[in-house]
């Protein structure tokens, strides 16, 4: 099962000789005319100017989450028809797994699960509905909210079949009939692969720092293999080195100087790997995702808030290396009688903007102000630079 | 229950000529592409139900939007503000209750997170009372990564040739988490959304056959769950976690808590007249 979670889980193998260290985000410099324009603009067109500012009576800071760690009790890969004539092994640790057949390509015809024989880790060898505590085809599967490719056929493992070295085969099938992806979910396993990103955003010419590691009943296991690919939304792909770390961790790091995708979305990351978990080899497959960003527009300098007769004005200088849209998020305080800092308002605040320098302007609503009785000095905080013409979070806190 | 109290002075205001608004509410479908969500997704039998608590019953929109295109995009977010905007422009509505399902709740959140983004966002925001949130796909969901998943080691899927439609990318858990870290509102260590968003969370599914209550919201639809549930937990509508649909904006009831037997809603169930729901958003208008 794939599945994130908000916070790192496995203290007691949290043993990483590079400690998660979320930083401030913001590019260094705008990127290259050439890869600036390659950037689809598949976000907002608008034209006009748009304030927003909603009070912010004891509201949280614009924060950031860390990073999300995703985990996996699945993996996948394709297996030819031929494979599966001859049989094709997997492992699992727990009972009841969900197995997946879908063939690859066009053309593919689905496997009959009443042809499908399993020879289970006990040694027996059980034909169709004697291995499978449920079946479902592809249509049953997308009326239940699952549209798996066309001709997928699942089905769940009977719990007596146990856990351990399967091996399945199709005897039936056409030699020739193409590719099928093969997709185990060990569902009740232990064994947990998990992955996560230093940080959701990479942008244009830095790195993209990961790390990974196979865990069984929460502790750590070595793994025998591991290979990892960054795919980019239109589907480019690309390999990324994995290394073992002392603590049997993984590290990933990429650099990520490629053109950006042709297609809006994130990125993502995937890791494989087979390590030993219960007495057997196990195989894992995880994915999280990412923002590759190519830096369109950066902050010229900070941002000033003028305060005059009840007025709380800001403005941030811009600098864009392309036409767009762009707004400014943050979060304005004010003093309260003892000269406490308090927040006062979220404010953002788009506008289109050439290329070249520009500004951004919010006025924090007078009766907003006047309502919460805060006072000057005002400041801001919390400062964030989207690009919603493209969209990129350019600078967050 | 904070909801139920501002419900009260809400009906009040109805009840006084000189403040009354025009109350509006608008059903906002979930993932695909829809061009009668009346009928089609929702039932007339729904709709006509619910928009029976309105002092003016006529003052009902059911949207009808390409919602397999990702939230931001002209089909998706686009079009729903546009329908909303006309709306709330034509009809003077004044105090409008969104109910979306699903991934319409993500396409609804958009609009709330991002103000600026298009210049009808702030008329709309403005004229919400609050959304109630049927089954929101908020956190995303396993299956959209069991979907998805395989369609990068193997050469042969390419994403290119639309193996899923974005709104299915959208909803793999990875991605939502960037995007409700980044560019949505209303979840854990998150600031709120600036109006209400009222979740209804399904728990479970009932699938048995000889169970007349399998059966509302279509027995058809409920087969396979017993695979795909192998991806969810044991707390699900089928569909989605339970701490999906309650992971953003604030949980209103578990769908035990007030369904007619205390039956629970399935995924395909919380957007259909099925044990009471009707009455309840009925009731909250």
């Amino acid at each position: 099962m794939t599945k994130t979670v908000a916070v790192p889980v496995l203290a007691s193998v949290a043993l990483f000789a590079a400690p998660f260290a979320p930083r401030a985000e913001a590019p260094r410099s705008l990127a290259p005319a050439a890869v600036v324009s390659a950037v689809p603009l598949a976000g907002s067109l608008e034209r006009d100017p748009v304030v927003f500012s909603v009070p912010a009576d004891g509201e949280p800071a614009l924060s950031v989450p860390a990073p999300a760690v995703a985990e996996s009790r699945e993996f996948w890969r394709s297996v030819s028809a031929e494979e599966l004539r001859a049989g094709t092994r997997f492992t699992t640790t727990a009972p009841g797994a969900v197995v997946r057949l879908s063939p690859v390509g066009p053309g593919g015809s689905a496997v009959d699960p009443a042809l499908v024989v399993v020879e289970t880790p006990k040694g027996d060898s059980l034909a169709g509905p004697a291995a499978f505590r449920e079946v479902a085809t592809a249509d049953q599967l997308r009326r239940a909210g699952a549209p798996f490719p066309e001709g997928s056929t699942a089905f769940r493992l009977r719990e007596e079949a146990g856990a351990g070295a399967f091996r399945l085969r199709v005897p039936s099938l056409e030699p020739g009939a193409g590719r099928y992806l093969l997709h185990v979910l060990d569902r009740d396993s232990l064994a947990v692969l998990s992955v996560r990103t230093l940080s959701d955003t990479v942008f244009y010419g830095e790195v993209l720092a990961a790390e990974g590691w196979l865990a069984d009943a929460g502790e750590f296991r070595r793994v025998s293999f591991a290979e990892a690919q960054v795919a980019s939304p239109d589907g480019s792909r690309f390999d990324a080195p994995v290394k073992p770390r002392p603590d049997g961790s993984l590290s990933i790091t990429l650099p990520l100087e490629v053109p950006p995708a042709a297609a809006p979305g994130l990125w993502e990351l995937h890791l494989r790997v087979r390590g030993e978990a219960a007495g057997q080899t196990v195989e894992r497959t995880v994915h999280t995702a990412f923002a590759y960003v190519v830096p369109t527009a950066r902050r010229s300098g900070p941002v000033s808030v003028v305060s005059k007769r009840g007025r709380v004005v800001l403005e941030a200088p811009v600098e864009t290396a392309a036409a767009g849209r762009y707004a400014l998020r943050a979060l304005v305080l004010g003093r309260d009688g003892k000269g406490t800092a308090k927040p006062l308002a979220l404010l953002e605040t788009a506008a289109w903007l050439e290329e070249g320098r520009g500004t951004l302007r919010a006025e924090v609503p007078p009766a907003t102000v006047q309502k919460s009785g805060l006072r000057g000095p005002f400041e801001v905080r919390e400062v964030w630079l989207l690009d919603q013409s493209r969209l990129q979070v350019l600078e967050k806190p | 229950m904070v909801k139920r109290l501002l419900g009260v002075l809400a009906a009040l205001a109805v009840a006084l000529p000189l403040s009354a608004g025009v109350t509006g509410v608008a059903f906002v479908h979930g993932t695909g592409r829809q061009t009668n969500a009346y009928a089609d997704y929702w039932t007339t039998a729904m709709v006509d139900s619910v928009r029976q608590g309105l002092p003016d019953p006529s003052k009902f929109l059911v949207v009808n939007c390409d919602f397999t295109q990702y939230m931001w995009a002209s089909g998706a977010a686009g079009c729903l503000a546009g329908q909303l905007y006309t709306f709330i422009t034509t009809k003077g509505i004044t105090d409008l209750v969104v109910i979306t399902h699903s991934n319409g709740g993500n396409v609804m959140r958009w609009i709330l997170s991002n103000p600026t983004y298009d210049w009808r966002y702030p008329t709309i925001i403005s004229k919400i009372r609050w959304v109630n949130a049927l089954a929101p796909s908020s956190l995303g969901t396993p299956l959209a990564n069991a979907v998805m998943n395989g369609t990068v080691f193997e050469q042969s899927l390419g994403w290119l040739l639309g193996y899923q439609n974005d709104a299915v990318r959208m909803q793999q858990t990875d991605w939502m988490a960037y995007y409700n870290a980044n560019w949505l509102l209303g979840t854990a260590g998150r600031p709120s959304l600036p109006k209400g968003f009222w979740d209804v969370v399904g728990t479970d599914v009932e699938t048995a056959v000889w169970d007349p209550d399998s059966y509302c919201g279509g027995y058809s639809l409920n087969l396979g769950l017993e695979i795909t549930q192998a991806w969810l937990s044991s707390c699900s509508d089928g569909f989605l976690d339970c701490t999906s649909q309650a992971g953003a904006g604030s949980v209103w009831f578990y769908d035990t808590q007030y369904t007619a037997g205390r039956e629970p809603l399935s995924h395909n169930q919380s957007r259909r007249k099925c044990f009471g729901l009707d009455v309840i958003l009925r009731n909250d208008l």
